[in-house]
């Protein structure tokens, strides 16, 4: 019996034969003799405003990771990869259905409560994750624990990604810059699980005796979230992966039905080691850089709405992506896989305003003419408290690493307040280049 | 002589023509050949004004992203620019739509309950056999996200699938 992974491999409706244009060599040399043309508007003015020291640091950072003399050292300059906000695809992303998007709005924010912050700076390790050379290793280990038969793996894409399928459980495997990523399900319908629920504490218990036996890692506390839908259906269990005492946004989630069966396992194998130690900003002052860095991408935020009278409200589930109107008002919530909570560590902030850009032009998608400038209405967002993790970034030279980050958690004030977290990767900013991350039109 | 940037353009195309026209081809049916042969023409046109951006070792992923904005585009003109070329040029013989219908009644029927996002990350890794590192930047997303987003689609699949079984 085929397994759910093979009958959607099997149902690619594409005629068989690669794909070979009818007069490929004269398209190519057709589009070899196109103009290359000036490039946009909006792409000149940024360019213009990298001139200087931080284009000379860009040019030395082009290759992803190179060696400055910054500040007296020579720590490597960390270069993100443009995965949240890409400007080519941003610019024809401007072209096309806006809910599709996924650019992060040119918001005008005003954050306050940074005085309540410690402004102590301090230093941090940089990981960098090396994936499981073995991926087959990885998904018989996590079918051992788990003690499911997902019978005999199968490689796919030069081994890229694995499939088996057992009697009753069948497992995938995907392997990524920096990690494994694996499943295991039940091939079963998860309404067919009957008999007494079982508590949520053994529940959480039971999952984070699997994650134990996972991986030697360290294991943060578990999260037990029910899955929306019908009472008594399946709850899921995220136990985050925790490297020098920090969550990550890496770990475990597993899917148990009412009855506790499992349902479905999920998890990241990699091992890491220590790259540098690098200076990082204090929680005050990384305040500072949460609007720079907008483009990474990592704000989670409930509802905004300025005045829309809209009242409907909720979070984005983590992972998920919540399309963007980009009208300046509204937020795309871009938010890393695993929402690790952690307890703010500072509140009670005074009102303190740190300030922030004041005018934008509009995101990829409000406007084609790059010469508009819109002033947003400032949002204000009363921070109340941080915490610290390690997020997983995918850097311009392909590897995948950990960061510091600073976790802010607060309010943004409006008509119908929500709750909203900005993440900051802590790092001194010298020593970062965000310029594949930063929208065009910034 | 081509320029070494031009030498570079034609290898990538070399090797990107064939993932990115399979990816068009996959989701725009029926289609005829010449239809098909512009849509995968206007990527590489931005994969030739762009060479510089595309991020090394993600060249097919970044090419795959810009050709889902090119065909959003296609399928909103899709009308205009059928009635246009059926004047331009003679009518290519489609492939039939046999070809073309997913098979498997179940799948297509649990397909069919989920939403585009889900139907588009599972085709992408199932179909164009992108991975999660690769999904991520097709997706604009961290690669993690993108293999969380995948794993909830398969997981909504399957519950759908089963749910159509036992109807």
């Amino acid at each position: 019996m085929k397994s759910i992974e093979e009958r959607l491999i099997g149902s690619d409706p594409s005629p068989s034969g690669p794909y070979a244009p009818a007069d490929y060599s004269t398209m190519i040399d057709r589009v070899v003799a196109t103009p290359l043309g000036k490039p946009a508007a909006g792409l000149r003015a940024f360019k213009l405003r990298m001139a200087g020291s931080v284009a000379a640091a860009s040019l030395l950072t082009a290759l992803g990771i190179a060696a400055i003399d910054t500040v007296g050292s020579s720590l490597p300059v960390l270069g993100f990869a443009a995965a949240s906000t890409h400007p080519a695809l941003g610019k024809y992303a401007a072209a096309a259905t806006p809910t599709r998007m996924v650019m992060i709005p040119a918001m005008n924010y005003e954050f306050n409560g940074a005085g309540g912050f410690s402004s102590q700076a301090g230093t941090a390790t940089v990981y960098t994750m090396q994936a499981p050379s073995d991926g087959v290793a990885t998904l018989v280990h996590a079918a051992g624990v788990l003690k499911v038969d997902i019978g005999t793996a199968v490689s796919h894409d030069h081994g890229q990604t694995l499939t088996s399928s057992g009697p009753k459980y069948s497992g995938t495997l995907s392997k990524n810059s920096g990690y494994a990523w694996w499943q295991i399900s039940d091939n079963s319908s998860p309404a067919a699980s009957q008999g007494s629920p079982a508590p949520v504490a053994s529940l959480e218990a039971l999952a984070f005796s699997l994650a134990q036996q996972m991986g030697s890692l360290d294991l943060g506390v578990a999260t037990v979230v029910p899955v929306p839908g019908a009472p008594g259906g399946p709850t899921t269990v995220t136990v985050p992966i925790m490297v020098a005492g920090e969550p990550t946004d890496l770990g475990y989630d597993f899917m148990f039905a009412s009855d506790g069966t499992l349902l479905s396992a999920t998890g990241e194998d990699f091992s890491v080691r220590s790259s540098a130690s690098y200076p990082t900003v204090s929680p005050a002052a990384g305040v500072g850089e949460i609007t720079p860095q907008l483009g990474l991408a990592s704000i989670s935020v409930g509802w905004v709405a300025a005045g829309s009278g809209s009242g409907a409200s909720g979070s984005a589930p983590p992972g998920d992506q919540v399309p963007s109107p980009g009208n300046g008002h509204e937020v795309t919530t871009t938010v890393p896989s695993t929402s690790v909570g952690s307890a703010p560590v500072t509140s009670g902030s005074p009102p303190t305003t740190v300030a922030n850009p004041t005018t934008r032009t509009p995101p990829a998608g409000t406007s084609t003419s790059p010469t508009t400038v819109t002033t947003v209405t400032p949002t204000v967002v009363d921070l109340t408290g941080v915490s610290t993790k390690y997020g997983f970034f995918t850097m311009s030279d392909s590897t995948s690493k950990l960061l510091p980050v600073y976790v802010y958690t607060g309010t943004i004030v409006d008509a119908s307040p929500s709750q909203a977290t900005f993440q900051v990767v802590a790092v001194d900013a010298s020593y970062l280049d965000l310029t594949s991350v930063q929208n065009i039109s910034n | 002589m081509a320029s070494s940037r031009e030498r570079r353009f034609r290898a990538l195309a070399d090797e990107a023509t064939p993932p990115i026209g399979a990816y068009l081809r996959r989701r725009l049916y029926p289609l005829s050949p010449a239809d098909l042969d512009d849509l995968v023409e206007e990527v590489l046109l931005v994969a030739w004004r762009r060479l510089d951006d595309i991020p090394a070792g993600a060249e097919i992923p970044w090419l795959i992203g810009v050709a889902r904005n090119v065909l959003r585009n296609a399928l909103r003109k899709q009308r205009r620019i059928s009635l246009l070329q059926a004047r331009l040029r003679p009518a290519a013989p489609d492939a039939a739509a046999e070809d073309y219908v997913i098979a498997d009644e179940g799948v297509r029927e649990a397909l069919n309950s989920l939403n585009e996002d889900d139907r588009e990350i599972l085709f992408l890794h199932f179909w164009d056999g992108r991975n999660a590192g690769e999904l991520g930047v097709i997706l604009e997303v961290s690669s993690n996200a993108a293999a969380v987003r995948l794993s909830r689609a398969l997981e909504r699949f399957r519950r759908s699938f089963d749910v159509l079984a036992v109807e």
